[in-house]
């Protein structure tokens, strides 16, 4: 509670609070559904900017340098929202996702495992989050 | 006939990450922030004339929200009045 107090007033301080922040990301996210990488990462740039803590910007950005083909810069971001929140597995299956697509397959091993324990164990959980996840381990079978 | 099956694409098949990145509110929703995003454009564009010549590390994030504020004003349909 204390934690999520201090992050609050963090936000505070840079002048945006957490609903205007979730509106702004939602722009982005609207950019990205219409395709519009370009203004969707200077969207979620401008979020991380003004708020680092802010984690679905962080999955954003990642997912446009996959996009971009960028996987060193995807791995950064994929890296700074797990850390941020290991607890989300999205954040740990885009890790997962960016590691196989630059070829290392024991390291996504790992970060699959620790998710997969996750996804597996929670009922009734996001079908569309088991769906990606089954699509990685199927990756990681085929690399292996 | 091709409509009704293209309305039953499955957005998950197109595009699996964007379908998983969470929503947090309605884009429509900015546009009740007009003001506030106005006025917070006027601040960072007066804080960015104020550090050019003089860049660091902060301004990177000034930078960043500069451009993030156009976009906003640019979909909000307002243009600001100086650049």
């Amino acid at each position: 509670m204390a934690g999520r107090e201090r992050k609050l007033s963090e936000v505070l301080k840079r002048g945006y609070s957490d609903v205007e922040l979730s509106h702004i990301y939602e722009l982005g996210r609207f950019h990205l559904e219409n395709g519009e990488l370009k203004k969707s990462e200077i969207i979620m740039n401008g979020i991380i900017a003004v708020a680092p803590e802010f984690v679905p910007a962080w999955q954003a950005l990642t997912y446009i340098e996959l996009s971009n083909r960028n996987l060193e810069q995807a791995l950064n971001f994929a890296k700074q929202a797990y850390g941020l929140d290991p607890n989300q597995s999205l954040s740990g299956l885009m890790l997962v996702t960016t590691l196989l697509s630059l070829g290392d397959v024991a390291t996504a091993g790992a970060y699959l495992g620790e998710v997969g324990e996750v996804i597996e164990s929670t009922k009734g959980g996001d079908t569309n989050l088991l769906r990606f996840y089954k699509a990685q381990l199927a990756r990681f079978r085929n690399f292996s | 006939m091709t409509i009704k099956s293209l309305k039953n694409i499955d957005p998950f098949s197109q595009s699996p990450i964007v379908t998983l990145l969470p929503v947090l509110s309605q884009v429509d929703k900015l546009k009740d922030l007009k003001s506030f995003f106005y006025a917070r454009y006027e601040k960072v564009a007066a804080l960015r004339e104020g550090v050019v010549g003089d860049m660091n590390k902060s301004d990177d994030a000034l930078q960043a929200e500069y451009a993030m504020l156009l976009e906003i004003l640019d979909w909000l349909k307002i243009t600001p009045a100086k650049e």
